[in-house]
């Protein structure tokens, strides 16, 4: 159980943290739509006003998996097979913009993992996510083993203390996360892991 | 007129920029706090947007660092920010932030705001 200060610490941290983006992310919505009403779309603008509402999505789940878990809430969880490259594939093909100038370059296909897949799906596309945000040319995903990391190619721009409650939401699915300035790296249970 | 817009999400700044264009103004953009410092002391803009929370510098920082140069002293400054709160307002008033625009908001808002201004 949090003490009264940890707590509050973790809330705001998490108020903060999802604050920012989904308020960044209505931004882009609402300032398209006024593009849009003028008549001045065209493919690009309409792709951005879908990736920014994919990354809502995102961010809200997020931060209910969160909030959640500070705050002890039970939910059911529901253990589900989650494959991650076909998830990894999703994140790019919905929220990832044609002029983000990084490549995401990834070996993982075929890798599948059995755990609380509303967390971990939500969970894993916005460390994406901050490592794209972060990445200046490539960001690497690499599977090792039972080790997954994400790597941009010069370290992440800050270690976000909102990584910390990820790490403990995880740790919850048997999932280990452990986090620096270069990678974040995702350690399953081998019986979790299959591909 | 020359504006200077910051914002590490990229989506935001294209379309604010786009905005910015069409109402007639020279944009032109940083993806981050350190480069708008940078490319302020280059192209000496008329007016600065910068977001709060950027890497390698935040808005905070880098609006306290050009305000503090003589250079930009007077140069309006405009964070964009998702904490609406007062405490948040106050950092950005120490920083030497003239106007302070919430996340969401409508380009017309930061338009009217930069128009005010001159």
């Amino acid at each position: 159980m949090s003490t009264p200060g940890r707590l509050e610490h973790q809330l705001d941290v998490t108020y903060r943290y999802f604050s920012h983006h989904i308020r960044t992310c209505t931004s882009v919505v609402v300032a398209m739509l006024d593009v849009v009403a003028e008549g001045l779309t065209d493919d690009s603008m309409t792709a951005m006003i879908m990736e920014s509402g994919y990354l809502l999505d995102i961010y809200d789940r997020g931060m209910s998996v969160c909030f959640n878990h500070i705050l002890g809430k039970t939910h059911e969880t529901e253990i589900e097979q989650v494959d991650i490259g076909h998830l990894l594939e999703l994140y790019i093909k919905n929220a990832v913009s044609e002029e983000t100038p990084a490549e995401i370059i990834h070996n993982i296909e075929g890798m599948h993992l059995r755990c609380d897949a509303y967390s971990f799906k939500s969970i894993f596309q916005i460390l994406c996510q901050e490592g794209l945000a972060s990445a200046k040319k490539q960001l690497r995903i690499n599977r090792s083993g039972s080790t997954l990391s994400i790597s941009p190619d010069n370290g992440f721009n800050e270690v976000q203390q909102i990584f910390e409650i990820f790490a403990e939401v995880l740790k919850k699915s048997g999932i280990i996360m452990e986090f620096d300035k270069t990678s974040i790296t995702l350690r399953f249970t081998d019986e979790s892991i299959d591909s | 007129m020359k504006v200077l817009i910051a914002d590490d999400e990229l989506r935001l700044r294209k379309v604010v920029s786009l905005h910015l264009k069409k109402s007639g103004f020279d944009v032109f953009e940083a993806g981050n706090g350190q480069q708008a410092v940078d490319m302020a002391k280059e192209i000496s803009p008329d007016v600065i947007v910068l977001d709060v929370m950027m890497p390698e510098k935040t808005g905070l920082e880098a609006c306290a660092e050009l305000k503090g140069d003589e250079l930009f002293k007077d140069t309006p400054v405009i964070l964009l920010t998702a904490m609406a709160e007062s405490e948040d307002i106050k950092k950005g008033k120490e920083a030497g932030a003239d106007e302070y625009l919430t996340k969401p908001f409508s380009p017309k808002e930061l338009i009217d705001m930069i128009k005010s201004r001159f």
